[in-house]
């Protein structure tokens, strides 16, 4: 352990490293948790002095609190039901030998990298009163609006998620330790029950914290679909749009945040420490354990169920755009995509642009903040590591309120700019570039930077010539995927945009609340189309180079 | 895509050729990554060029300069926020684009949603121009002071009632609320048309109108203040409490009841008389009834936001805008009812003369809005 006067003589002879970390600090510091703190600072600002007073007011509002309740519900019940079919689809994917999971596979990366309300869109579509399935097909009226309309909505949205989390976990489960269970003499109900589960319950209760979050910042689907169930995120927009109030709006996103930030907090300290790994140094030669073939066809029909009906979802997308009057008039029209064309382009050539740097903003400064943190013993950088995996945690209508708070007014204003809107990407997506940093640096024998410094390179060099290359991957890995985020990110931007500098997604959902569903579906499936597209050029280019998805 | 091929190729090539056109395909990967880097950085750098220009254009013309020499002709871009649908603005935008030369852009909101913008932005305006919504809205903002005053020469044309008489807005359109109904629906339900505000409390339309949401709204807005002027406050809000337990939801935008209704989703819906005659030119079996005892309305306001970036352009707007022309096209293609008499109404549209309105107080919904919107509160908590 080096002492402080030594290290801080050894960082004096090491300006890279300094620079970096100090240039890392000061972003976040500036485009993430100044926005964090003036909404907080905007909450409890009264004519003299800090007052609670919109506190008080929140509380003796029934329909906002109900709607803090609304949320906590719904985050309740979406976070089971999503982790018990994110867990069902990971056990099928790793435990099962079944037909199919190429398939399986692909319906899970579509639901991870598509628009983040296209389920409530065709929800609504498919299921509604007038629904292509429910009053089409069946001819019965069904009511989708609601809770339950939501709570099937949100399920559906953030499986994905959970099973990213649980693919990752039951793969590191030795299959030898059941084969082991098994030679003892345990049925197959117990080394599910006794073995695979306990081993689980870390990965299994991270998975349902990281969908919590996400389900309490939900804006997209709420406001598609939720009817008269309101919820926090629909309240502070409507807070804001209805009765220009930015405090009470602000109130209703600190009082969110604080879930939230809980949940957060105990996934990154507590349940991602017990983590179970049991796959040690040499990997086993025992392949996937035979199953019983009820369990067996009874998760293929499962997985089969849930990707018929995003299969479904997608299909109304598509075919939403090319339809004159869906529920009503199916007869074929290209309307709808001349409308695309004719305002639609503008706003994702934007997309693009926004796209392109902040995903390539993201991917270096993930790297590189990874580098410094994982690779350089300094000061704080447990604090750095806090400050760039929390965005994730932070619902993007919050983050987006936050900046036009703080980024209205003197000393920096980036109003009406493009850069907002670049700076609010990269600040949401750093997690993303960082993760990929991280994985991809712990991947890299440090003896290797060690080598190229006792042939007396410095840090700057080092990075540059060994350790950067060494990381193309992880640069690649964390471009595509915030570049793919970015390209959907909804809530977050809808107070930023500008008559210039519009997006695709906001547009989408308000052409979908005006009831054009049919120029919703149309923009929705280019949109689409550009991401899918992207993917699979990048794994076509990149392929084998480029870890993406590997589900 | 060439890459593609010579990958199909490579798995069936002997082992030396499959590693040279590996190689190959190495190569073009490089290029293409290469390729890739270049296009983002002249992406960002035509980005960057296209916003640079944007802060500058003439915005220390003050009134004495334009006095002493003649007014340089204004430049765009001019920024449009408007509440009026997506197409209409672009076709509008894209017409005021032809005639003047004036680079046009917009953005699409409904009525509250600009009013909060236009006022978070206050300290450093973005918009030039906002065209449409509920002049109670406009109200509201004049009062704000977030609007430029203006008086245009062409406003003279047009009936002062339709315009603020300290020409902060001027109004270009007039609409009043009617009631939409599904006649197929409504058929196969076995119920009756409704004919007046007091049959939509009739228990049988239960879970069969939809209507938006005054907090968002200002179709809404007006509704809620047509049963309040109608019925005097308290008995308003009973009316209100009454019809809200036959509605099946709210919707966001004012105009989507009636394309809610037309796809046939509820039998009744509420919106602006010319949003449902919208739905029935566009072949829905759709049916708009104007209530009997008289239905509420809104001017559709224009007005010019304070210090926005280029007032000059907005001003030419405002001068187009409520020319004969503008209001021709406006009305072609909104079947909107102008508040100019020379604007010619599309044959089938139900005219000014046989809709009978209140005596509407939009200035005192303005008013009020904060308190209306308290109560509506109330109700929605339950």
């Amino acid at each position: 352990m080096l002492t402080f006067s030594k290290r801080t003589r050894f960082l004096s002879k090491d300006p890279t490293t300094i620079g970096l970390y100090l240039a890392a600090f000061l972003f976040m510091l500036v485009f993430f948790l100044w926005p964090l703190g003036t909404m907080v600072a905007a909450s409890v600002e009264g004519p003299s002095g800090p007052s609670f007073a919109y506190y008080v007011d929140f509380l003796s509002r029934k329909l906002l609190v109900n709607s803090f309740w609304n949320s906590l519900m719904m985050a309740v019940i979406s976070t089971a039901s999503a982790t018990v079919v994110g867990f069902l689809f990971a056990y099928a994917m790793t435990r099962v030998d079944m037909p199919g999971k190429r398939f399986f596979k692909g319906i899970v990366i579509l639901q991870l990298i598509s628009l983040p309300f296209t389920v409530g869109l065709s929800f609504i579509m498919l299921f509604g009163r007038r629904g292509l399935i429910t009053y089409g097909l069946l001819g019965r009226p069904f009511e989708i609006y609601g809770w339950h309309g939501l709570w099937m909505v949100q399920t559906l949205t953030f499986f994905p998620l959970a099973y990213l989390v649980l693919v990752g976990v039951l793969k590191s489960i030795d299959p030898a330790l059941e084969y082991a269970a098994r030679n003892l003499g345990a049925r197959d109900t117990h080394v599910f029950k006794d073995v695979v589960l306990p081993l689980s319950i870390p990965g299994v209760a991270s998975a349902a914290l990281l969908v919590a979050m996400n389900v309490l910042g939900d804006f997209g689907n709420p406001a598609l679909i939720a009817g008269d169930f309101t919820v926090i995120a629909t309240e502070a927009y409507m807070q804001i749009v209805g009765w220009g109030n930015f405090r009470m709006a602000a109130v209703l996103c600190n009082i969110l945040f604080l879930p939230v930030f809980i949940l957060f907090i105990a996934q990154k300290y507590w349940v991602s420490r017990k983590v179970y790994v049991t796959v040690t140094g040499a990997p086993t030669q025992l392949g996937i354990r035979k199953t019983g073939r009820l369990v067996k066809w009874f998760l293929f029909s499962f997985c089969l169920i849930v990707s018929s009906v995003i299969v479904l979802i997608y299909a109304s997308i598509g075919l939403g755009g090319f339809v004159r009057t869906w529920g009503m008039d199916y007869s074929f029209t290209t309307q709808h995509l001349d409308y695309v064309i004719f305002q639609g382009i503008p706003a994702i050539e934007n997309a693009l642009i926004f796209s392109l740097t902040s995903g390539l903003a993201c991917a270096i400064l993930g790297v590189l903040d990874a580098y410094i943190i994982f690779r350089k013993r300094m000061l704080g950088r447990q604090l750095l590591d806090f400050i760039s995996t929390l965005p994730a945690a932070v619902p993007g209508f919050i983050l987006g309120i936050g900046y036009i708070l703080s980024f209205n007014t003197p000393p920096l204003i980036l109003t009406a700019t493009p850069y907002i809107i670049i700076l609010n990407n990269i600040a949401r997506d750093l997690p993303t570039g960082f993760q990929a940093g991280m994985a991809g640096i712990q991947q890299i024998d440090v003896s290797i930077e060690e080598a190229s410094v006792n042939l007396g390179a410095g840090t700057f060099q080092t990075l540059r010539n060994v350790a950067l290359p060494l990381l193309k991957s992880a640069l690649g890995a964390g471009f595509i995927y915030s570049f793919i985020k970015c390209m959907t990110t909804v809530s977050a931007v809808i107070f930023l945009i500008t008559p210039k500098w519009n997006l695709p997604s906001p547009i989408i959902l308000g052409l979908a609340s005006e009831g054009y569903w049919g120029q919703a579906a149309a923009l929705s499936a280019i949109l689409l189309t550009i991401v899918v597209g992207t993917l699979l050029v990048c794994r076509a280019v990149a392929g084998k180079r480029i870890p993406l998805f590997e589900v | 895509m060439e890459s593609l091929i010579r990958a199909r190729d490579a798995i069936h090539a002997p082992e030396n050729t499959r590693m040279k056109i590996l190689k190959e395909i190495k190569a073009i990967a490089k290029t293409t990554s290469i390729l890739i880097v270049v296009a983002i950085i002249v992406i960002a750098a035509i980005g960057t060029y296209y916003y640079l220009p944007t802060p500058t254009p003439t915005p220390t013309t003050t009134p004495a300069a334009t006095t002493t020499k003649p007014p340089p002709k204004p430049t765009g871009p001019l920024m449009v926020y408007s509440a009026l649908s997506d197409f209409e603005i672009a076709r509008i935008c894209s017409a005021f684009q032809e005639e003047t030369g004036i680079e046009t852009k917009f953005l699409r909101a409904s009525a509250g949603e600009l009013l909060a913008r236009v006022d978070a932005e206050s300290k450093k305006p973005i918009g030039d121009v906002w065209l449409g919504g509920p002049c109670l809205n406009h109200e509201v903002a004049k009062g704000k002071g977030l609007l430029l005053q203006y008086k245009s020469p062409v406003a003279a044309e047009i009936d002062p009632f339709y315009r603020d008489a300290d020409s902060y807005w001027n109004g270009f359109y007039l609409g009043a609320i009617g009631i939409c109904v599904n006649t197929a629906r409504i058929a196969s339900l076995k119920l009756k048309e409704p004919k007046t505000w007091k049959d939509l409390l009739n228990a049988t339309y239960k879970g069969e109108i939809i209507s938006s949401d005054p907090s968002t709204s200002g179709t809404a807005q007006t509704i809620f203040g047509t049963a309040l002027q109608l019925y005097g406050w308290d008995p308003g809000w009973d009316y209100l409490k009454g019809l809200n337990k036959n509605v099946h939801h709210l919707e966001r935008a004012g105009a989507a009841p009636a394309q809610r209704v037309g796809v046939g989703e509820a039998a009744i819906g509420l919106s602006f008389g010319h949003d449902i005659q919208k739905i029935i030119f566009a072949g829905y079996g759709v049916k708009l009834i104007y209530p009997e005892e008289g239905t509420g309305w809104e001017i559709g306001g224009l007005s010019i936001i304070n210090n926005g970036p280029n007032p000059e352009a907005a001003k030419v707007f405002v001068d187009w805008m409520l020319g004969k022309k503008a209001g021709q096209l406006h009305t072609d293609i909104s079947l909107r009812l102008s508040t100019r008499k020379d604007v010619a109404l599309p044959s089938g549209a139900i005219p000014l003369s046989q809709i009978k309105l209140i005596k509407y107080d939009y200035k005192w919904v303005a008013d009020n809005l904060d308190r209306i919107l308290k109560e509506w509160e109330k109700i929605r908590a339950g």
